[in-house]
């Protein structure tokens, strides 16, 4: 029986040929199993450079930035969809991505990384603006 | 003058405004326009000139004392220039003469007066 995480149900306990022809009262039908696994990445994500009004998730520069577990690779989706491209977090945890071919208009952004203990991801949704604004007299 | 922007704007005031021939009164927004995408001012030529060109720009973002941009922080680019042929110089009359035949019966005499322009 394996049971990684959390509670599973039990169909079969083969307790070996000694314990054949014997009688056995269930007393209990909780079995806790306790294994050491590491938690999934905590991962975060923010703009780098919020232009303009610090804050407004309006900015011109899509760069973004921040952090996870050390060393692991961060993978991306943009507006929903797998990019090729990926990004190594330094040995502290900090990972910088600069998305390229974005156009101007809302994003959403997740980032993720998997180890041992699972996966962990983080989302950001931010405008792009990288169009000067121009004026009539 | 009335300045319509592409987009909303902000730190757009008289020091992102180019005139020569005049003032310009303080720049507001136009409470008109509730988008902020419009500013006004008033032109005042400079009085007593004739022959002279007004000009009213807005300046591109960084280059002077301007320094506006849209909320994202881009930079502004540089609006059309609007020229203004101003003539504030009021007209003099520099002479005027009157010249008839000296008959005391004349019906008519000529008058003949000259305007500084």
């Amino acid at each position: 029986m394996i049971v990684s995480g959390g509670s599973g149900t039990l169909a079969t306990l083969d307790l070996g040929a000694s314990y054949q022809g014997r009688t056995f009262t269930v007393t209990s039908n909780v079995v806790m199993v306790s294994a050491t696994v590491a938690p999934p990445p905590v991962v975060t994500e923010s703009l780098k450079n919020n232009t303009g009004t610090a804050g407004d998730k309006l900015t011109s520069d899509p760069t973004l930035t921040d952090s996870g577990d050390p060393n692991a690779v961060v993978h991306f989706t943009i507006d929903g969809i797998q990019i090729a491209a990926t990004t190594t977090a330094d040995a502290s945890g900090a990972w910088t991505l600069t998305p390229t071919g974005l156009g101007d208009g809302p994003h959403t952004i997740v980032a993720s990384e998997t180890n041992a203990g699972g996966t962990g991801t983080a989302s950001l949704t931010f405008t792009l603006d990288t169009k000067a604004p121009t004026v009539t007299v | 003058m009335t300045s319509a922007f592409s987009e909303a704007v902000t730190g757009f005031d008289n020091s992102d405004v180019s005139v020569s021939g005049g003032t310009l009164s303080a720049v507001t927004p136009d409470a008109g326009d509730p988008s902020g995408k419009t500013y006004k001012a008033t032109f005042t030529p400079t009085a007593g000139v004739d022959a002279t060109t007004a000009t009213i720009q807005v300046a591109a973002s960084s280059t002077g004392t301007s320094s506006w941009t849209d909320a994202a922080g881009n930079s502004g680019t540089a609006s059309n220039t609007v020229s203004i042929s101003e003539d504030t110089k009021a007209p003099t009359a520099i002479s005027i003469a009157a010249s008839g035949p000296g008959s005391p019966t004349a019906t008519a005499i000529s008058v003949r007066a000259k305007w500084s322009r």
